[in-house]
């Protein structure tokens, strides 16, 4: 109840203050997303396996989401940006689509 | 609710995905009883849902040019350089008008002033408008009816030598520069009237000059004073003398601005 809720707040700040990152900041967004989005699905997949931690839970999250962010900057500074943010969106594809997977097979045994 | 808490090792005999039936009671248990993970997850969605809506915003805002190939791009910077330049100079030769317009209307308003001052004086130079000012009245009574036209046209002469800016006649007839004067059967004729006795005569100017212009020796006054004549001319200097007759201008019917 507290996650749909701490969700919903999310985006209504996100709505209501329009807060603007600053503009270095904005091309990591998109991979922040993706590998935040990856460590939800592993976090629910876990759940579904009691196997989940919330310690687990939040460190992987955060720690995606900058490693995500550190290698498009690493490949900005070495002029390989937007492959390396390809590669980055691709392998956090497969790992949601192997969660998404694993999710659904726990839920529907199928 | 140790089931989320420890989980590596999860109890004996129970499965590591629960069963089917199981699963709704286990959603809905954890819906109902909140713990201390449910806060972190919820912190954790909340800096997600914030992430997610503030690149929705930002991709809404401007992907008008972010579909655009390069060239699309550039040639549309070219496009935008050159309306800038376009705006510029046309803001230059704007700004260079609107000076011109003011210096014009300075220029204008001075035109108009000296117009004005040039329209004044035409106009007392014409006669048509009623004026007063410093000057002499002389009245000629000439009981014999023997003064001629030549008398008057050098008492004239001399007023305006000595500075006469305005003469007039009998009140009634104002002298402009195409006056002429006559013997008519009945007596003086000036301009088409008839000027009756006695003669008085408005003249605007300097006073002194004009007592001088008229009684020196040969003047008007001894003229027609003189024994031939037998008349008399009073000369009266005035600080304000009044001349309200105009003339009318007619319109040149042969002579034609060059």
């Amino acid at each position: 109840m507290f996650a749909i809720l701490g969700l919903i707040l999310g985006v209504g700040l996100g709505l209501f203050f329009a807060p603007t990152l600053p503009r270095e900041l904005q091309p990591y967004l998109p991979i922040a997303i993706v590998a935040a989005l990856d460590a939800l699905f592993g976090g629910f997949r876990a759940w579904l396996d009691r196997t989940f931690t919330d310690r687990v839970f939040v460190v992987s999250f955060f720690s995606n989401v900058l490693i995500a962010a550190l290698i498009v900057w690493v490949g900005d500074q070495i002029g390989v940006g937007s492959q390396l943010s390809t590669a980055v969106v691709v392998v956090l594809g497969i790992r949601i689509f192997t969660n998404a997977a694993a999710i659904r097979r726990a839920l529907f045994r199928a | 609710m140790p089931e989320e808490t420890l989980p590596i090792d999860p109890a004996p005999g129970e499965p590591v995905s629960s069963p089917s039936g199981d699963l709704p009671r286990r959603i809905w248990g954890a819906f109902i009883r909140p713990t201390r993970s449910h806060f972190l997850v919820a912190a954790v969605l909340l800096v997600c849902g914030l992430l997610v809506t503030l690149q929705v915003r930002g991709t809404a805002g401007d992907d008008t040019y972010s579909s655009l190939r390069r060239a699309d791009l550039l040639q549309m910077m070219d496009d935008l350089d050159a309306q800038s330049q376009r705006l510029s100079t046309e803001i230059a030769q704007l700004q260079a008008v609107k000076q011109q317009l003011a210096t014009g209307a300075d220029k204008q308003r001075t035109a108009e002033l000296e117009a004005q001052s040039r329209l004044a004086s035409l106009q007392v130079l014409a006669g048509t408008v009623a004026v007063h000012g410093p000057g002499v009245r002389i009245t000629i009574v000439d009981p014999a009816g023997k003064v001629t036209p030549q008398i008057i046209l050098n008492a004239l002469e001399e007023m305006r030598d000595a500075g006469a800016e305005v003469i007039e006649f009998n009140d009634s007839i104002r002298v402009v520069a195409n006056t002429w004067v006559t013997q008519g059967p009945q007596g003086l004729i000036v301009d088409d009237q008839s000027l009756s006795l006695p003669i008085t005569m408005d003249v605007i100017g300097e006073p002194h000059a004009l007592d001088e212009a008229a009684r020196f020796r040969g003047g008007l006054i001894s003229q027609v004073q003189d024994s031939r004549i037998g008349g008399s001319v009073t000369l009266t200097t005035s600080d304000k003398i009044d001349v309200a007759s105009l003339y009318k201008p007619k319109a040149a019917q042969f002579a034609r601005p060059a």
